[in-house]
């Protein structure tokens, strides 16, 4: 268990995390898009 | 606490991100967009909005706090919550992605059980969503107050305030936008904390795997059959498509990408609950042995993190805290305006949207009164869980498969649930039987019976003026 939860674990949150980054990125842009047509 | 420059500089940083995404996001012109994002909201950030607000102070500081004194216990006993969230993906929130005329629980109630069973969800809905904002209100005005040294009134505001001017600004997309960012943060910090620890735990790994196994089983020896049951099912089930949680599943652009943010956080559920468990296990040996629980993850971050980095894992306890009240805020706002206010007055959309901002600062003030008076923070998890899972879990779930769902069964399933677990909890839990397992027994006998003496209804579809989808 301890070794699962040092490796692979941690590593699998990180890219959860990064994955994350990338969506927001693009639903925020996707938003303003939103908004601007909007206007 | 004294904090170094760059620590300070990082918490700014935090606050600086979460103020530009809340200006970007903050325009809403329509009650569905408030509410449920105009059902746009893609699988990934289902999936992060969703896991980000499980993983609040509970799952993180607390978790950490437990894997301390017991090894491992809580995690396996936890693993009920991930099982719950895949089920939920796999079956429940699918079918409630498909119904796009809803912007609230309460709604998909109505459709099938009528007004009372919408009114009566609004009620239990808003009533939970104030005890969580306060209980997650007084943990951030804790750490505020340990921080900062301000007065403890001044922290409650701080905290709640500031979440609810960003959940006031841009309704749920915003939430969402900004819930997926707390969840970067957490991601990237607390596994970056694991590996600094692992680093500089005396211990070589394989003692500190002895060590975890030892405390494991130390403790499952020390624990009852029903204690053991009473926590899995609790957390099984205390939990299951509350209103922040529903409301990801409506929010969802199609019903597979709402299956798969399910799928998704009921892994990520596994892999990080793992992680703050193991935290606590390394603990032993850089933290001084007489730390208190919930102590124990600021303590090892102090000691293992460098400054600057310190200062971003706390912008991360900040994320895990403000996230988890972003999302209870926005939901109960939209169920005290769509399952109470609207249930028998219809309101124009312009002042429906109107009274959702303002009943979102209404609620948070509400929310700080009660923080002062608000019980142990376990305990009053525990009991908001013990009325959730009684009154409404039985009738939305069997409603969500049942062809002509009776409108008895599902008013008569939430006044009996949650009346006899109320009454269990003032018993004191006779004979040690958790209340949660008594509401959802008397819950369930109601709902049979009410389905058996009751009259059939057809399902219909909420109106434009009902379901207000533009």
């Amino acid at each position: 268990m301890m070794y699962i939860a040092v490796t692979l674990f941690p590593v699998l949150c990180i890219a959860s995390g990064i994955a994350s980054l990338i969506s927001v990125i693009r639903f925020v842009a996707e938003i303003k898009r939103d908004i601007r047509a909007a206007r | 606490m004294n904090l170094s420059f760059l620590d300070l500089a990082a918490v700014a940083f935090y606050f600086g991100l979460m103020t530009v995404v809340g200006v970007l996001t903050r325009r809403t012109k329509t009650f569905s967009e408030f509410a449920v994002g105009k059902h746009s909201v893609p699988t990934i950030m289902v999936f992060a909005s969703l896991a980000t607000t499980i993983v609040g102070p509970g799952f993180s500081i607390g978790f950490t706090g437990k894997s301390w004194g017991v090894g491992y216990v809580f995690y396996f006993l936890t693993l009920s919550y991930a099982v719950q969230v895949v089920l939920c993906g796999l079956y429940f929130a699918p079918r409630l992605s498909l119904e796009r005329d809803c912007s609230s629980l309460g709604d998909v109630m109505r459709k099938r059980y009528g007004r009372f069973a919408q009114l009566l969800t609004g009620i239990v809905s808003v009533g939970l969503c104030v005890g969580f904002t306060a209980i997650m209100g007084k943990i951030g005005g804790a750490m505020l107050h340990a921080v900062s040294g301000w007065p403890m009134e001044l922290c409650l505001i701080a905290v709640t305030g500031a979440t609810a001017l960003l959940t006031f600004t841009g309704g749920l997309r915003a939430t969402v936008a900004t819930e997926a960012i707390q969840f970067t943060f957490k991601c990237l910090i607390v596994p970056l904390m694991l590996f600094m620890a692992l680093a500089r735990s005396p211990d070589t790994l394989a003692a500190l795997s002895t060590k975890a196994s030892e405390m494991t089983e130390q403790a499952f020896s020390k624990m009852s059959g029903v204690q053991i049951f009473g926590i899995v099912l609790s957390f099984a089930l205390g939990e299951v498509l509350l209103p922040p949680v529903a409301n990801r599943a409506l929010s969802a652009k199609s019903g597979s990408a709402s299956r798969a943010g399910f799928l998704l956080a009921g892994g990520f559920v596994v892999a990080w609950l793992a992680v703050v468990a193991t935290l606590g296990i390394l603990a032993h040996g850089i933290v001084p042995a007489g730390t208190a629980g919930d102590d124990v993850f600021v303590t090892l971050g102090r000691s293992v993190l460098p400054a600057g980095v310190f200062g971003l894992l706390l912008a991360a306890m900040i994320a895990i805290i403000m996230s988890s009240q972003e999302s209870v805020l926005n939901s109960s706002a939209v169920a005290f305006v769509r399952d109470i206010v609207q249930v028998y007055r219809p309101v124009s959309e312009r002042a429906t949207l109107r009274l959702a901002k303002v009943s979102t600062l209404c609620i948070a003030a509400l929310a700080i009164f009660i923080a002062h008076y608000s019980p142990s923070i376990i305990d009053g998890l525990i009991m908001l869980y013990s009325i959730w899972a009684p009154t409404i879990l039985v009738p939305l779930l069997v409603g969500l498969y049942v062809r002509q769902p009776r409108p008895l069964a599902g008013c008569l399933s939430i006044l009996g649930g949650g009346g006899a677990s109320l009454t269990w909890q003032l018993m004191k839990e006779p004979h040690g039987v958790p209340a949660i397992v008594v509401g959802l027994l008397v819950c369930s006998v109601c709902y049979a019976a009410g389905h058996v003496f009751g009259r059939g209804r057809a399902m219909t579809s909420l109106q434009p003026s009902q379901g207000l989808t533009p």
